[in-house]
């Protein structure tokens, strides 16, 4: 699995880098829509990008809206993480087409937890187990 | 004296044994954050301590116990597992609808429900997903110990932390309003369900009988005796046909009969035989 | 100024800012509940201050403000690294994303719409100036023997534009 992760500080990516590689992803960094738009090669698309909000040259937004116009992209997951917590913006962000919004601050679990809604953690343990491999109960 | 990796090891495989919380490499100083406290409180200095306590021949179940629920406090969380509420939403709530065409009747009960989160998860669940049930009449009810954590449930307002975490983004949007920086859960869930003072191990109060009742990670902090006794005034409350839900690592089979197992997807939930 | 004006100055509660650290500790650096706040400031001067500025429907800043350990200690935290494996890099980086982190929160509390500023983080000795604002609220906590004070500032309408 293959993520990419978007945000204008470099604390953030390393936080979020982090607990996906613990969760077994490969990890692309961008810190801003644009060079984030830049990183995406057709024939190795990430599963799934974390997005900030507020970024430089191009925000949060307008890379989810970028992505969503191109049909060769939609397999892509689309998870906004940002301090941009109004209803009013969480709104505009899944109406702009992004699948998950988490907010700052979360944790690692809270992150983990949406990975696995959306399917995207391996289905490790058998039935009887409560979570997904790697993460905390 | 740090943790060494056996020990850690050694108190990962005991948690998945034992209450089915996963602990992979990183969640060290989650660990210690958690569990220091419980091994002060017993005396001990350190965790390190504290696992060699657990790694003795005959431990203490006590402190067995309070590691575990130092692991698993607080633990609550919107859609938690979220397996369990896909199979609610694919084949246990379509039975029971069908089953109750005639009455337009339907009951859960969400016992030792915490803050909440899981009646209002089945709340949402069945507001989103079963429009056809508007005109029926829903009886959504969670019973606690607690009356910190009722009020907190009734009150219906959650942390950012809170409802970060499990709630897919669209029913935040669609069920939460912010007040300064807490979320409140729209008032139609808030009265739709209600929240009753209840001690699961003493005698209950007269109760309507259930279709669907969730009672998850409780049963696991009781000796089997009272988590027998527990689970057939469970089957009692459950209406023919009705379902249990458990948590993931725990079961009836070997506890109680009157229920069959029953595997949908990665869920196991215990129907109720007559 | 007059009382009127003062009326004009205003920013989150108290309860609001407790919640956002709090969330910070519990969320971002791995604790169980956050460390207790203080109803005394735990030093006048401290030397690491990252800020943020919110400009729009509300105007203001939020200052973040630690010594020297503090700031390490809470970018290992942060980072999920050892202490001794930070550069100064790191640390700024660190101090700067949670003057982010609890500014952004204080921003979408505040009325809108309105921008965050990138955070500033820099070392010193002296107090904090921003030229025509005014401290509104203040949060003074002790972590792991270390002092950390959150401040938020609102333009003084008296003064500004």
């Amino acid at each position: 699995m293959k993520a990419l992760i978007i945000d204008d500080s470099r604390a953030m990516r390393m936080v979020l880098r982090r607990i996906v590689t613990n969760a077994g992803f490969d990890v692309v960094e961008a810190g801003d829509g644009q060079a984030a738009l830049d990183t995406l090669d057709e024939a190795s698309l990430p599963d799934v990008a974390l997005i900030d909000w507020n970024m430089p040259v191009m925000d949060g937004l307008q890379f989810v809206n970028a992505v969503r116009a191109q049909p060769a992209m939609r397999n892509i997951t689309l998870m906004m993480v940002t301090t941009e917590s109004e209803q009013s913006q969480i709104v505009r962000a899944l109406a702009a087409g992004a699948h998950e919004y988490l907010i700052k601050p979360f944790t690692p679990e809270a992150l983990l937890d949406k990975l696995s809604m959306l399917g995207l953690l391996p289905v490790g343990e058998p039935a009887n187990t409560s979570y997904e491999t790697e993460s905390l109960s | 004296m740090t943790v060494t990796a056996e020990q850690f090891t050694f108190l990962a495989n005991m948690l998945r044994e034992k209450s089915a919380i996963s602990i992979g490499p990183g969640k060290e100083y989650l660990v210690e954050s958690r569990l220091t406290p419980v091994a002060k409180a017993i005396g001990l200095p350190d965790l390190s301590a504290l696992i060699d306590e657990l790694q003795r021949p005959f431990p203490n179940a006590t402190v067995r116990d309070r590691v575990i629920e130092a692991m698993t406090t607080n633990e609550t969380s919107f859609f938690r597992d979220h397996h369990p509420f896909d199979t609610l939403r694919t084949h246990v709530l379509p039975d029971i609808i069908k089953a109750n065409q005639a009455v337009r009747r339907l009951s859960i009960w969400s016992a030792a429900s915490s803050t909440g989160q899981e009646l209002y998860s089945i709340a949402m669940l069945l507001d989103m997903n079963f429009p056809e049930l508007a005109d029926w009449d829903i009886t959504l009810v969670g019973t606690d110990l607690s009356t910190d954590v009722l009020e907190k449930a009734r009150a219906g307002r959650f942390s950012p932390l809170e409802v970060n975490r499990g709630l897919p983004a669209p029913m935040m949007a669609r069920y939460f309003t912010r007040d300064g920086a807490q979320y409140v859960i729209d008032e139609k869930l808030r009265k739709w369900c209600s929240f009753e003072k209840m001690n699961l191990a003493e005698p209950w109060p007269p109760m309507p009988l259930f279709d669907i009742v969730f009672c998850r990670n409780v049963l696991i902090y009781f000796e089997l005796d009272v988590r027998q006794n527990i689970l057939q005034r469970i089957h009692r409350s459950l209406a023919t046909g009705g379902y249990l839900y458990l948590g993931g690592s725990e079961s009836t089979v070997g506890v109680t009969t009157g229920f069959e197992p029953i595997r949908v997807g990665n869920t196991v939930v215990y129907r109720m035989e007559a | 100024m007059t009382s009127l004006d003062t009326d004009l100055v205003f920013g989150p509660d108290r309860e609001t800012i407790e919640q956002i650290v709090s969330d910070v500790f519990i969320g971002m650096l791995a604790e169980e509940a956050a460390p207790p706040f203080t109803t005394e400031r735990v030093a006048d001067v401290l030397p690491v201050l990252s800020t943020v500025s919110v400009t729009g429907g509300w105007q203001g800043h939020v200052v973040v403000m630690s010594s020297l350990y503090m700031a390490r200690d809470l970018a290992a935290r942060l980072l999920m690294m050892a202490p001794d494996e930070l550069n100064d890099a790191d640390i700024a980086d660190a101090m700067g994303e949670l003057a982010n982190v609890i500014g952004g929160n204080v921003k979408s509390v505040m009325p809108g719409p309105s921008a965050l500023s990138l955070p500033s983080v820099t070392l010193g000795n002296a107090e904090i100036r921003l030229p025509g604002s005014v401290e509104v609220q203040r949060l003074d906590l002790e972590w792991q023997g270390e002092p950390l004070c959150v401040s938020v500032w609102a333009a003084d309408a008296a003064h500004s534009g």
